[in-house]
Order: structure tokens, then C-alpha cells, then sequence
């Protein structure tokens, strides 16, 4: 028999020895302390005192962290108590008169591992504590008190009967502590590391990378995962202990005691095996359907696709459960008789009955496809057909193009990851999109040949729903409520419906005629009170917001209704390369993740902080609050209005990196995408290539910041990929998915902008205008684009589509010249701009040129001014090895003006020019218009030789040695690009190629720059010169206010030091950074002889940085 | 109360023959164990408390057979090891609580009083909310004996138990383990101070390189040596002879050079008297004439 007295004595003891061990003592303080500045942080003071968003939204999140960090920390501080008890054990000889007494082994080892389990539970619990006094004093967060005790049973509780189990055990073995507790914490790096996402996150033993966090919704997103995953090492840790019973080092009660506890150890052993495999075999199944999937579908790449005209689906949900009855009208579309075809949907749901023109028929059912053989269909003939099924889903069938890596990639905020779902079918919550194939649809999935999956088909859908009282179904159409049932239907064919079910609060209202629903969470409204000084002009808002974005992208919000509803956070969604939507945007709906968790315009409270504190700082205390509330829903509207998401910002190795992220909330395809599709087998791409054109006027282009960053933003990269890959390589190469989007746009731009030049500006406007009126719901082909466009105006696009689609060439750019004057154009007094380009490459290319006129806000205001600053958009054209003249008239006066290369050779492919110090030309004469020239624009007039740090006679030392640690810490070390971000406050410690469009250079206007030292990196130019004399040296040096206010060292002054080499001698030159010029700078006239001049710059300077770019040598 | 040992013998995994083939038979009472260093007192007490496994042979405690029914024996068992300085983070009356509960006291009523009374006892009352650790030496020890005589053990095993004490400590403690040796049970004190045994033990026994070299009471013991024991009277020359020769148990200088006495047989060319002897004469005699195959000159 057990004695529970045996065992709650030893684990009293055991309590009281580590309570009273100062390594338990100061870890715990630590933890406290570190876990009170953390949340005073990120409830109470982060974020202008609003408190993390991140942390505030969804309040299962606060437990989440602190237990995550706290768990991290106290699974290491196990290791040691645990191993010490052993070490204990072996060395006090009080041990022996407690040895003596009459208890089993398992009785004493149970007795220590609860007193250890028991010392943590309460650190745990003065740590949660700890968090919901944080919870409870934070503003605008309720208190989630299940999540606390859940996070702990999943979080803590498996992690310390893991690793002390683990610790005993090792311990047993080695008894050694310091080669336990060194073995263990390199297990523990390497299971964080290394490990720790590896096979599906099979090693995560503390929980570190599993997604946990807590819907409001539905709760965990993978609950049965959680379960197995943490059930495994519950099962590891116990079998752990009973080992360690076995091992003890003290005889037995009974002789063969040591024997028996090997058997529960060999059960638990067994079952964590078990669970451990279930985690695995899930994701292994899945993986493997997934490519039986791919492969059935491209096996089906020849079967013809039906075109179905309409859809009646009546959809019952019980529970996990989904019963379904869709009646479909189908026609065949081909010119051809069609005896075989295949419908897809969900491989979960299984198909009962299946009928053609009501004589039930016998399918073929594989995986996901629903095989008809033997129906014949003459061409245009239609059927009714009738699908019965039921079951759940089965999301391993979703996103078939997605590849391992990206579907295993963690969707997180800092520290807490968030399971991504696809599709969900629970008892109180349905979300069901076309990608979960809930309902047939016409032809094959994703295969990796078959294209049919990206066909969009425009059908009438009619629904109806019942669910369990009190769920509220939601879809496209207009909803209608009886006995229960939720019937929607739709005046106009839709290329795809969702449905969700769950417990909603709606908010309706008509804005201008368009209907405008919200649907959220019954705890979720954040909002009506937050607005409520503002509640009347909210709809004129929304109206505004609406019209500026129609205007800006000159197409019309294509429904009658928009819906916003708010989802589950774990609903995810990936970009694809072939479809420009995101399952978030739906017809007429669009899927908000909960709470707008992870959006920072979503948090009202945070954005009217941010204005304060940063209005007070500019001495912007004019606004009232309700106008900062408006400024705030501005804000808010302004997130569907905007192609680019947050950016991803990731410290690796102390080093800032940031990815540009699409923003999957982006109206945009509603407008598009939902509506139209340009359908093209030859050439899949092409309705991205028709989005991203629509699309382009949206796109705000200029991220100045990220630039500095990065080194080179993404269109930029897709520019360098396109000299070295086609379009069409480039679209089958999975490794470059982060930059296809701006291969697309740059593609794009550059064919709609090279038809734009040939048909006119305006008429190709009224044409597209008159295509997509015609298109709109129905879809069409790229022949018919084609031939419309070769009826009206005799271009025809197709023989150039090929060459577009596998050239490798780019145009380049060299632009020269530019001059602004102001000139009375009859009695009014207007801008000319005026320059020379030059397109030195053979193939023709196409520059938007913009002008930033007046007024406007300044850099990062745009989004909160509720607009952007006016621009005029003006395109110029180049035949290859072309230069034209051109000018400009404008009536305001312009503060800049911007030359988008689009797809070019040009980095920065956006070149940046100051227009300053303007003034009127009495003689000019107006013209607006451009000239062909004959003569190029020329980087060097004669007389003039100039090195640039291109090229290949500019040196720099490469001395550099660094220490090993440096090497592991310093990411720059390893950084391969080619060119870095421009970054004051880390400089690189080495000369680093950085780009601007105003440093100097041939198509790419680099420079190169170091952080400042001693003098000894040097870099050294080697001008070639002709003929002994007298040479003027410049250096060309971009100064401050081109990049930014207060960015730049030359702001805070400093100088350059270069030597100039001549005729055998050599001199220093200062430059004073405060009294430059931008652009060219004279160092002086010397006498240079032989062939070549030579200049040096070395790093000693007071400036924060020296930027190495272009000498010119002018004869004198 | 009988504990019965049938040719035990353990041997270590270095080839130590620790202990050869002991027979011996402990009734109630107090049971002296003597032995030198090394002579494996300390393998029979640790096989005895359950601590270490014997190569071979059998143990019957009250009727338990110690490799199989540790359960009951440790159970009766109370045991002091000699050497018991180390503690962990406990109190003193929280150590002496928790040997209790594992001693099988689960009441906390009843527990609380015998933790108290068994500290008055043992003279640790004022002590009790001291740090065992902190103790001193003497305190620490006598919190061992205090932990080995709570819940009145049936064998109590102890293991140089008065080392350390100051001689009032020791008288007392002898006293104690006297008056709890006349109820039904077992005492065994290991020791090397020969006159823990010769007033307080009923039986014991003498180990010497793993085997049992005398059985029987202390006084069969002394028995062995009367007549052996010599009173001399020597000049300094005869003293270092005679220390040559005869082990020695004391030396006394006088004003004419040595009043010594030794253990032998006979004296051979000295003059001695007879005098009476004790347990320690007798323990050197039997040492020193058994064992070592000493003769007399």
C-alpha cells in the first residue's frame, strides 16, 4: 500500500528545505521583479500609456506571456533543485537515518517530486498573481481567470514534470550535479535553438514555439494537439520518476519493488512514444494526403472543367458536424462533348449520395475529388446534379500550393504563437471559405502542374443554414431569418461564398446606399463607447474613405453590401503567387481577426495616446479629443486602404531586420478580384498582371525607412532578380515567393504601361473602364482582352506577351538636366520642370514621373491626415537606346519630383529629386511635351573623368578582423547582400555598398560608408585621366535633407578628410560636412600626371559615419 | 525481542571480505559491539538498518527476514550513524517531526508532544527553533539520538553514540539507553569506548577482520582476563623493556620511575601483583592474546 502520509511528509520537508535555499530564493525575486517591470511595461506604460495592444487585445495573452517567460526560466532553475536533491541525498548522512525509515523508494521519490513540484506551483501562482494584479490595474483589459489556470496546466505543469523527471533521472546515472545540470541546460539550448520548431515543435518541451494562444471565440486552436503534445511529456517526466525510483540508491521495501516500478515507467514510456508519434503521424498524414492530393490532381490535369451556373446549398450544422445538400447547375462549356469530369470538396466530408438530373448515380471518390465518368455532356448541355454530404474538415486539404516550410512558419507576436487555421468546425463556431472546399467546386485543387485551381468561375449562390439556437450564420447575400434558418441569396453571381456561425452581435447601417454590417464577438465592443462622441460622423467617414479610395483606384465598390466580421484570431490566410486575394477579403465581407489583435490601427485607445504624446512633443495641443477620435477611426479605415501591412521587424543577432509584409486585410480584391478575372491558360499570372495594374495607383511606393533598413526594398530585388531570371523562371521558383508580388507589379506596370503608350493615356482608361463594366461577375479571357483591344486600337498584345513573359533584358536610365523654373504661361505663373532621359538598353521601358506638389503632410502624417500628400502622375516613354527632352507644366509648385524606373536596371529604381529655390524665367518659354534627342544624356562632359564606387578602380581595405565572439554576435559579418540599409546609429564596421537616389552613379547610385574610426579603413579612387595638368577634384557628397530630417551625420556636423596623390606628392583636404553642397564639391585644383589620379578617404572623422562616393577630375 | 544472524558474509565489489560468516544471536537488552577499525562493525550495522545488502547469509529480526521484509523491520528500526553532522534547511524540532512522521507517528497531535518531550530528553527543548545545522556538535548529536529513540523503536542501532558528548552528556545518555534496554527491545551500540559497554550492556560481541572473535557478557569477557593483569613497579629502564614487550594499559611516572600495568600471561623477571580486572584490560588481553597469536614470555 501507498502511504500518502510517507509521501506528503517527505514532500513537506522537501518544501521547506528549497523554500529556505537562497538559489530558489533569488531566482524566485528575480522572476518577480523581471515579471513586474515586464508588465508595468507592456500594460501600463508601453504604447503612450495605452499598454501593448498586442497584450491588452485578447486577455488570454497576458497569462500566455508571463507564463511563457516565467516557464523558460524556472524549466532551468528545475534542473539544478531537482539535481540537488540527489546530490543531497548522497552527501548528507542524515539522509541515512531518513533511508532507515519504513517507506517505500517510490514513496520518497514521490514525496521529493511533489515537494519540488509544489515549490514551483507556488512561484507559478505568485507569478500569476502577480499578472492579474497587472491584469485587473491595466486599463481597457478584462481578466481572463480560466486562461490562467489552463495556460498553467499547459504550460508549466508538463515542463516541470518533464524536466524534473529528466534531471532525476540523469542525475541517477551521472550522480554528478554539475555534469547533470551542464548536460541538461545543453539540452535545453539545443532544444530552443535547434530544435524547437523541428518536427512540428515535437521538442518544445517547455512550450516555447507550440501556438497557444487563446481564442475568445473558440479557445484553442488546436486543442487536441496541445494535448497530445503536452500529454507526451507529462507521460516522459512520470516515466522519468518511476525510473529514477528504480535507480535509487537505497534497498527496496520489498526485493522485488526496483523491478515492479519499471513496468509503470515502461507504460509511461510507451504512452508518451504513443502521443509523440500521434503529434507527429498527424503532420505526417497530413503531409502525405496533401501530395496524394497534388498528384490526383495533376493525374486530372487533361479532365475538363464544368461551368457551374448555380449553387443551392443547404448546410445543417450539429455540433463537429456539417450535413449538406448542394444542388448544382452545370453546363459544359467546351466545344466538345464532356464524358468525364470531377467536382472537388473537403476529403473530410464524405459524399452520401450523388444524383444527375434526380437519377442518383454511383461516383468515384479519391481524396478530395468526386469522379463522374460516364455522364456525357454535349457542348453547352447543362445538368442538375445533387451532392449529399457530411462530415468535418479536413484543413491538410487547404492551401495545396503552399509548400511545408511556410505552412510551419509560426504566426506569433513577440513571444506567443497563434495556431493557423484554415477552416473551423466546432459546436459553437463555423468559418468556412472557398479554400476549405466546403462546398464542389468545378475541375481539380492544387496540383504542380494543374492550373485549374486558380480558375474563377462566377455562379449564383443561394444558402440556407440552421444551426443550435442562439449561433447567428453569416454569408454573401441578402440574409432572410425564419424558424431558425438562415437563407441568403444573391442578385448577382459571385465567384466564391463564406460562411461563418458563432455568437455575434451585428451592427447594421445603410451609408449611402451601400449596406454596411458588423458582426463581433458579444465581449468584444471596445468600440461604440470609445466613438460615441463621434458616433454621427461616422458614417460620413465611412463614405469619404469609401469615395477617396474609389477615386484612387478608379474603380466602384462592386456590392451592394459590406460586411465586417470579426474571426477567430487563429483564422489564417497565406499570400499566394498566382492569386492576388486573401481569404480574409471576401465577397462583400471581410474576415477581421478578433479583437484586431496584432493591428495597431485597431486600438482607438492606443492610437489617441500615440497622437498625444507625440502632439504635445510637435506642440500640437489645438486638436480635441473628438477630433482625435476621428483622426483614430481615420486611422483605423485606412488599414483596408493600404496594400503594405506592418512591417516585420526581427532581432536577430542585435540586428534590426525587417521583411515588407502584404496587408491580408487590403480591400483592394473587393473590389477586384471578386469581381473579375482575366483568365489566361497560357499564361496564369495574367489576372495578377490586370490586379496589379488596377492596383498600382494605390501603391504609395516610397518607404524611405525601410530602404534605410533594408538596403533595397523588395521591388528593387525584384528588379535584380528580373536581370537574372525571366518572369516565367521567376514564377516557378518557390525560393524567390518574397519578392513575386513586386516581380508581378514591376511586370505588370511595365506591359499595361508599354499598351498605355501606344493606344493614349485616357482612351486606354475608358477602355479598361468599358472592359471591366462588361466583365464585371462574369469573368473573361485574356484572347478577348486581346481581341477587343486589337478591334479598338490595332494593338495586338499577344505576340508581345511572350517575349514580355521570357525576356531577361531591363531598360536603364540616365537622367540629366534637371531644371525648374517658374513661367508665366499666358497670365497665369506655372512650374516647368524640365530634364533629359536616357534609356541606354535595347529594350523599350517606361518611367512614371510624379510630382509631390505643396502643402501636404510631412513623412509618416499621411495615414493620420486621412490622405496623402497631392501628387501629379505623369508617364514617359523610351524606345530602346531612346533619350528624350522632356517638360513639364504644373500649376502648383512642385517640392519634388520622383522618377519611378519601374522595371529597370535603376537602384534606387525610385529616383528621389529636390526641386528648390525655384524661380521665374523671364525668357523661358512654357511647353509642356517631350523631344527626341540624339544626343544621351552624359554622365561626364569631356574634359571630365569620373570613378565612382561601382566601379572597378574604386579599392577599400578589407582588413577587418574580428573577434569570435563579434562573428557570432554581429550580423553584419554575415550579411552576403549586396548592397546594406543605411544605418547611422549601426554603422557597418566595414566599407558597405549602400544605395540613394542621391548618391552618384550610372544605374545604380550607390555609395559606400563606414562607421568612423580610427582612419585606418580607407577607400581609394583611381581616376583615369588624360593627359598631364592641372585637374579640379570633386567629391560628390549627398548632404542631409535628402534622406530625411535629422538622419543623416552630416546633420551633426563632422568633416571628411581625403588625400588627394598628384604629381608625386600628396595632400590633405577637409571638408566641413555643415558647409557642403549637394552634389559635387571641390577639394582643390592639382597637377596630376601619368594615367591616373588617385584619391583616398579614410574613416577618421567626428561624424557618426563616412560615406565614400564619386571624385570627378575636371581639366583645367 | 531476538535478532538472529546466520553466517553472514559481505564482500565488497573490490574484493573486501568485510564480513565472514558472523553467527550471532541479540536478545532483548543492551548489546555492546567492539571491534577496531576496519574490523567490519561498521558493514554489520549498516546491513542491520537496511542500508547495505549482505553478500550472504540470513538475518531473522523478531521473526522478519531482513532481505525480504524490510517493510516491518524498518519499522522497528531507530538508527544513529556515526558520523551525523550535515543538515539540510530544517529547524530542530522540524527534523525531529519529520523522523517522527516517518517513523510512523501520522497523528500530529500526539507527534507534536513526543517531538517535544523527546527534545526535553535530550536536552534540546530550548533549542528547538535552531537551525539543526547550526548547532553544536554535541546538540547535533544528541538531536541524532533523539531522532533514533522517537516512536519507541523496537532496535535501536547506534553507532559511536557518545562522541562528542561531555561526560555528564555521556552518563546521561547512558542512562537513557539503560532504562529504555529494560522494556522489549533491542539496543546495539557500537563502539570503541569500552566502558559505554561495561555499564550498560548485558551482551556483546567482539569483531575483528570481518570475524566474530568473542561472544558472551562483558563480565565472561573480563573473566577471560583475570589473573592476566599486572600492577609493576619499574625503573625507567624496565619500563621501555617491559613496553616492549607487554601492551601496556597505563603508565604512571613516581618518584622511582614507572607504576604501570600491563596484560600478559605472566611477568617474567618483573615485579607485579595481580589486580582485578576490567572490560578494557580485558578487551587488550583478548586482542592482544586471541587474535594475534601472542604467547607469554
Amino acid at each position: 500500500m501507498i502511504s500518502i502520509h510517507n509521501i506528503t511528509s517527505i514532500a513537506k520537508y522537501e518544501i521547506t528545505t528549497l523554500l529556505r535555499s537562497w538559489f530558489f530564493r533569488i531566482f524566485a525575486i528575480l522572476a518577480m521583479v523581471f515579471l513586474f517591470f515586464f508588465n508595468m511595461g507592456m500594460l501600463i506604460m508601453d504604447n503612450a500609456g495605452a499598454g501593448s495592444w498586442d497584450m491588452k487585445a485578447i486577455s488570454s495573452v497576458i497569462p500566455y506571456v508571463n507564463l511563457l517567460l516565467l516557464n523558460t526560466v524556472q524549466a532551468i532553475i528545475a534542473i539544478f533543485l531537482a539535481s540537488d536533491f540527489l546530490k543531497r541525498d548522497k552527501k548528507l548522512d542524515t539522509t541515512d537515518v531518513i533511508y532507515i525509515r519504513s517507506m517505500s523508494n517510490g514513496e520518497y521519490v514521490a514525496g521529493k517530486t511533489l515537494g519540488n513540484l509544489v515549490v514551483f506551483i507556488i512561484l507559478n501562482l505568485i507569478i500569476l498573481l502577480e499578472a492579474i494584479i497587472f491584469n485587473m490595474i491595466a486599463e481597457n483589459v478584462t481578466v481572463n481567470w480560466i486562461a490562467y489556470l489552463e495556460y498553467f496546466l499547459i504550460i508549466s505543469l508538463p515542463t516541470l514534470l518533464f524536466i524534473l523527471g529528466l534531471s532525476f533521472f540523469v542525475m541517477s546515472i551521472l550522480r554528478n550535479q554539475a555534469i547533470t545540470f551542464i548536460l541538461l541546460l545543453g539540452y535545453v539550448a539545443v532544444t530552443i535553438f535547434y530544435l524547437n520548431t523541428k518536427y512540428y515543435y515535437l521538442f518544445d518541451y517547455m512550450a516555447y514555439s507550440m501556438p497557444l494562444l487563446k481564442s475568445d471565440f473558440m479557445g484553442f486552436g488546436n486543442l487536441q494537439a496541445i494535448m497530445i503534445h503536452r500529454g507526451m511529456y507529462a507521460c516522459f517526466g512520470v516515466a522519468f520518476i518511476f525510473l529514477t525510483i528504480s535507480l535509487l540508491k537505497r534497498l527496496p521495501q520489498s526485493p522485488f519493488s526496483n523491478t515492479v516500478t519499471l513496468f509503470p515507467a515502461l507504460i509511461f514510456f510507451a504512452a508518451g512514444i504513443w502521443l509523440g508519434k500521434m503529434h507527429i503521424s498527424t503532420f505526417a498524414h497530413n503531409q502525405e494526403l496533401r501530395e496524394s492530393m497534388r498528384l490526383l490532381n495533376d493525374a486530372n490535369l487533361e479532365t475538363p472543367q464544368l461551368k457551374i451556373e448555380s449553387y443551392q446549398i443547404v448546410l445543417d450544422h450539429r455540433g463537429n458536424n456539417l450535413d449538406v445538400t448542394a444542388k448544382l447547375k452545370v453546363s459544359n462549356p467546351h466545344p466538345v462533348t464532356v464524358s468525364h469530369f470531377v467536382f472537388s470538396l473537403n476529403p473530410g466530408l464524405k459524399v452520401s449520395k450523388v444524383s444527375i438530373n434526380g437519377q442518383e448515380t454511383t461516383i468515384k471518390r479519391e481524396l478530395h475529388l468526386i469522379d463522374f465518368s460516364g455522364t456525357k455532356l454535349a457542348p453547352g448541355e447543362s445538368a442538375d446534379l445533387e451532392f449529399a454530404y457530411n462530415g468535418s474538415l479536413n484543413e491538410a486539404a487547404s492551401y495545396l500550393d503552399v509548400d511545408d516550410k511556410t505552412l510551419q512558419k509560426a504566426y506569433q507576436s513577440f513571444m506567443f504563437k497563434i495556431d493557423k487555421r484554415s477552416g473551423i468546425v466546432s459546436p459553437d463556431f463555423v468559418l468556412l471559405t472557398r479554400e476549405c472546399n466546403w462546398y464542389p467546386i468545378a475541375g481539380t485543387s492544387f496540383g504542380n502542374q494543374s492550373k485549374q485551381w486558380m480558375q474563377k468561375q462566377f455562379s449564383s449562390f443561394d444558402i440556407s443554414v440552421k444551426t443550435k439556437p442562439g449561433l447567428t450564420a453569416i454569408s454573401q447575400g441578402t440574409p432572410e431569418q425564419k424558424d431558425g434558418t438562415f437563407h441568403f441569396t444573391n442578385k448577382t453571381n459571385l465567384s466564391q461564398i463564406s460562411l461563418i456561425i458563432g455568437n455575434y452581435t451585428q451592427k447594421t447601417d445603410t451609408i449611402d446606399g451601400l449596406e454596411f454590417n458588423l458582426y463581433h464577438h458579444p465581449g468584444h465592443d471596445y468600440f461604440t463607447k470609445f466613438f460615441e462622441p463621434v458616433k454621427d460622423t461616422i458614417p460620413d467617414l465611412i463614405a469619404t474613405a469609401l469615395k477617396d479610395y474609389e477615386r484612387k483606384i478608379d474603380m466602384y465598390y462592386p456590392f451592394q453590401r459590406f460586411t465586417l466580421v470579426e474571426v477567430p484570431i487563429q483564422f489564417y490566410s497565406y499570400p499566394r503567387i498566382l492569386i492576388g486575394e486573401r481569404e480574409q477579403v471576401q465577397p462583400e465581407t471581410v474576415l477581421f481577426p478578433e479583437k484586431g489583435l496584432l493591428i495597431q490601427e485597431a486600438d482607438f485607445n492606443g492610437s489617441i495616446k500615440r497622437m498625444e504624446r507625440w502632439g504635445s512633443r510637435g506642440g500640437d495641443v489645438q486638436t480635441t479629443p473628438e477630433e482625435k477620435k476621428v483622426m483614430a477611426f481615420n486611422n483605423f479605415l485606412s488599414l483596408f486602404t493600404q496594400a503594405s501591412a506592418r512591417p516585420d521587424f526581427n532581432r536577430s543577432q542585435g540586428e534590426v531586420q525587417v521583411e515588407e509584409k502584404a496587408n491580408p486585410l487590403y480591400a483592394f480584391p473587393l473590389f477586384y478580384n471578386h469581381a473579375y478575372f482575366v483568365q489566361s491558360d497560357q499564361w496564369p499570372v495574367t489576372d495578377r498582371i490586370f490586379e496589379s495594374y488596377l492596383k498600382q495607383s494605390s501603391q504609395s511606393g516610397a518607404m524611405g525607412f525601410m530602404r534605410d533598413m533594408q538596403g533595397m526594398t523588395e521591388n528593387e530585388q525584384a528588379n535584380l532578380a528580373l536581370l537574372d531570371f525571366s518572369f516565367a523562371e521567376l514564377l516557378n521558383d518557390t525560393t524567390k515567393a518574397k519578392i513575386i508580388d513586386n516581380v508581378i507589379l514591376q511586370k505588370g506596370q511595365s506591359l499595361f504601361s508599354i499598351i498605355k503608350r501606344r493606344t493614349g493615356d485616357d482612351a486606354f482608361d475608358d477602355f479598361m473602364f468599358n472592359f471591366l463594366k462588361s466583365i464585371k461577375f462574369k469573368g473573361t479571357s485574356i484572347e478577348d482582352f486581346n481581341s477587343r483591344i486589337q478591334t479598338q486600337f490595332g494593338v495586338d498584345l499577344l505576340p508581345f506577351m511572350d517575349k514580355w513573359f521570357n525576356s531577361k533584358n531591363l531598360p536603364g536610365y540616365l537622367i540629366g538636366g534637371v531644371n525648374a523654373v517658374n513661367v508665366l504661361d499666358g497670365d497665369r505663373l506655372k512650374t516647368m520642370v524640365k530634364f533629359k532621359i536616357t534609356n541606354t538598353e535595347t529594350t523599350e521601358g517606361i518611367v512614371i514621373v510624379q510630382f509631390r506638389l505643396g502643402g501636404g503632410g510631412g513623412p509618416g502624417r499621411g495615414r493620420f491626415m486621412g490622405g496623402d500628400a497631392e501628387t501629379i502622375d505623369k508617364l514617359v516613354s523610351l524606345d530602346g537606346k531612346q533619350t528624350k527632352e522632356v517638360s513639364f507644366l504644373l500649376d502648383g509648385t512642385p517640392r519634388g519630383l520622383t522618377i519611378n524606373t519601374l522595371a529597370s536596371r535603376n537602384i534606387p529604381s525610385e529616383l528621389r529629386i529636390q526641386l528648390e529655390n525655384i524661380v521665374e524665367d523671364t525668357k523661358a518659354t512654357p511647353f509642356e511635351g517631350e523631344k527626341i534627342s540624339d544626343i544621351p544624356v552624359r554622365l561626364a562632359e569631356v574634359g571630365e573623368f569620373i570613378c565612382d564606387d561601382e566601379d572597378s578602380t574604386f579599392k577599400f581595405s578589407q582588413t577587418t578582423e574580428y573577434s569570435l565572439l563579434q562573428k557570432i554576435l554581429l550580423k553584419e559579418v554575415q550579411t552576403k547582400e549586396r548592397f546594406i540599409g543605411f544605418n547611422t546609429w549601426r554603422a557597418p564596421r566595414t566599407w558597405r555598398a549602400t544605395t540613394n537616389s542621391g548618391f552618384y552613379g550610372e544605374f545604380i547610385r550607390s555609395a559606400h560608408y563606414i562607421r568612423s574610426g580610427d582612419g585606418n579603413k580607407k577607400v581609394s579612387w583611381n581616376i583615369p585621366i588624360k593627359g598631364d595638368g592641372t585637374y579640379e577634384v570633386f567629391s560628390h557628397i549627398m548632404k542631409s535633407g535628402q534622406r530625411g530630417p535629422r538622419r543623416d551625420n552630416q546633420d551633426v556636423g563632422g568633416e571628411y578628410t581625403y588625400t588627394v596623390f598628384h604629381n608625386g606628392e600628396n595632400e590633405n583636404v577637409v571638408i566641413d560636412l555643415k558647409t557642403v553642397d549637394n552634389g559635387w564639391n571641390s577639394l582643390g585644383s592639382f597637377y596630376f600626371s601619368g594615367d591616373s589620379a588617385r584619391v583616398e578617404l579614410g574613416n577618421k572623422s567626428t561624424a557618426q559615419v563616412v560615406v565614400a562616393d564619386a571624385i570627378k577630375l575636371v581639366k583645367q | 525481542m531476538k535478532i538472529t544472524i546466520e553466517n553472514l558474509n559481505k564482500v565488497y565489489p573490490n574484493g573486501n571480505h568485510a564480513l565472514k560468516d558472523v553467527n550471532l544471536e541479540i536478545n532483548n537488552g543492551m548489546f555492546g559491539l567492539l571491534g577496531p577499525n576496519g574490523a567490519g562493525k561498521s558493514s554489520l550495522m549498516r546491513i542491520l538498518v537496511t542500508l547495505m545488502q549482505p553478500s550472504s547469509g540470513k538475518i531473522i529480526m523478531n521473526g522478519y527476514d531482513l532481505t525480504k521484509d524490510r517493510e516491518e523491520i524498518r519499522s522497528m528500526l531507530g538508527y544513529l550513524p556515526q558520523d551525523f553532522r550535515f543538515f539540510s534547511h530544517l529547524k530542530t524540532y522540524e527534523f525531529l517531526d519529520y523522523a517522527a512522521r516517518l517513523a510512523g507517528m501520522k497523528d500530529t497531535k500526539p507527534r507534536k508532544l513526543a517531538v517535544d518531550k523527546m527534545l526535553e530528553e535530550v536536552g534540546l527543548f530550548e533549542a528547538r527553533d535552531r537551525q539543526a545545522n547550526r548547532l553544536s556538535g554535541g546538540m547535533k548529536r544528541r538531536l541524532g539520538i533523539a531522532q533514533a529513540l522517537i516512536n519507541e523503536p523496537k532496535i535501536i542501532i547506534v553507532d559511536e553514540p557518545t562522541t562528542g558528548l561531555d561526560p555528564e552528556e555521556r552518563i546521561r545518555f547512558r542512562n537513557l539507553l539503560s532504562t529504555i534496554s529494560t522494556q522489549d527491545v533491542i539496543i546495539i551500540l557500537s563502539t570503541h569506548i569500552v566502558g559505554d559497554i561495561s555499564s550498560s550492556c548485558t551482551d556483546m560481541a567482539l569483531l575483528n577482520q570481518g570475524g566474530l572473535a568473542f561472544t558472551g557478557s562483558p563480565d565472561e569477557l573480563v573473566t577471560l582476563a583475570e589473573g592476566k593483569v599486572w600492577l609493576i613497579q619499574a625503573t625507567e629502564e624496565e619500563y621501555l623493556e617491559i613496553n616492549e614487550k607487554y601492551p601496556v594499559i597505563s603508565n604512571v611516572p613516581t618518584s622511582e620511575g614507572w607504576e604501570i600495568q600491563v596484560v600478559a600471561d605472566a611477568i617474567n623477571g618483573y615485579s607485579g601483583q595481580n589486580i582485578a580486572a576490567n572490560l578494557e584490560h580485558a578487551y587488550v588481553y583478548f586482542m592482544e592474546s586471541n587474535l594475534n597469536q601472542w604467547t607469554a614470555i
